[in-house]
């Protein structure tokens, strides 16, 4: 019971940031969706089912916080890379900053949890 | 944009299970608009020839069983895609027929969207009343309208026995069911509007 608790509040945080996440990994360099879910797994985070990414990549381009093109390769089929948009760059100082005061309060939390020793 | 990628697959029987999904994905994304289902079909298809290239498994059939499944139901992962857009569509064309197919379409998608859309389904039926009681007066005048007994409202809509109450609005009923319907059907889509950004 209890780790089905924990199993399902950890599947929610990973759900709930996982645009964050998308967003943050293109800033760094442009992807495309193969490419995109491989980073995201290589964080730990497991996607059940690796079809959710497409909606999630499209409605953030309809937030016009990227943009896709498609690039041909020698080899292989080609593959749409997704970028980020001046706009997904200035939202995404936005959410930074919002997770780095979220994450200082949660850890000054847990700090105190851990200096009254339980 | 590219439209026309294929996977070549040796096996006949790999080529079945390709098409197969290719066919469900078809038909879970049949009602966007074509170009938006190519550009989603190639980018799956991208997918699908990428996982396959990297995969671990022996043969060239179990490496695309592992993509697919992997990949998911199209199905189930198009779901919410569908649904958004569906509203998109429908508050933005203001067609009563689009807007029952958004709400049917987000009914079942997820336990918030379906309790979300029961309720706009439900006012969506109400909206009905509303011109089922505008025609009501025109075959049941003194069955339908607004009820006072003594001066003292007792009742609105469409009664079997009014009995001795009186109805009091008369024709300006007809306006009062077109304004209502009207802006239901205004407030109805609004809140769609508002519910999709909220999610968003």
């Amino acid at each position: 019971m209890e780790n089905e608790f924990v199993a399902n509040w950890e599947a929610q945080v990973k759900k709930g940031i996982l645009s964050f996440i998308v967003l943050n990994i293109i800033k760094q360099s442009p992807c495309y969706g193969y490419e995109l879910m491989d980073k995201i797994q290589k964080l730990s985070f497991y996607i059940v089912a690796e079809g959710t990414l497409y909606p999630l990549l499209d409605r953030l381009k309809r937030e016009k916080l990227l943009v896709s093109k498609w690039v041909h390769q020698p080899t292989g089929l080609p593959r749409k890379y997704y970028y980020i948009t001046e706009l997904g760059s200035a939202t995404l100082l936005k959410m930074n900053e919002h997770w780095h005061s979220l994450a200082c309060a949660v850890d000054n939390l847990l700090a105190k949890d851990i200096k009254h020793g339980n | 944009m590219e439209t026309d990628s294929t996977i070549e697959i040796e096996s006949i029987e790999g080529r079945k299970v390709l098409d197969q999904y290719l066919r469900s994905f078809d038909t879970a994304v049949r009602t966007l608009p074509q170009s938006m289902r190519q550009e989603l079909r190639a980018e799956i298809i991208s997918h699908i020839s990428e996982s396959m290239a990297l995969s671990d498994k022996e043969t060239e059939f179990d490496r695309l069983l592992d993509a697919l499944e992997r990949l998911g139901n199209p199905e189930k992962y198009m779901s919410p895609m569908i649904a958004d857009y569906q509203v998109e569509f429908a508050t933005s064309t203001f067609k009563p027929l689009d807007l029952l197919r958004a709400i049917g379409r987000n009914i079942g998608a997820g336990i918030l969207r379906t309790v979300v859309y029961s309720i706009f389904f439900i006012l969506y039926l109400t909206l009905f009343a509303f011109v089922f009681l505008f025609f009501a007066k025109i075959f049941a005048p003194g069955n339908t309208g607004v009820f006072y007994y003594n001066n003292e409202f007792r009742a609105i809509g469409m009664l079997s026995d009014p009995g001795k109450y009186t109805e009091k609005l008369g024709l300006l009923w007809y306006p009062l069911m077109i304004v209502s319907s009207v802006a239901e059907y205004f407030l109805i889509t609004l809140l769609m509007k508002v519910t999709r950004k909220r999610r968003n």
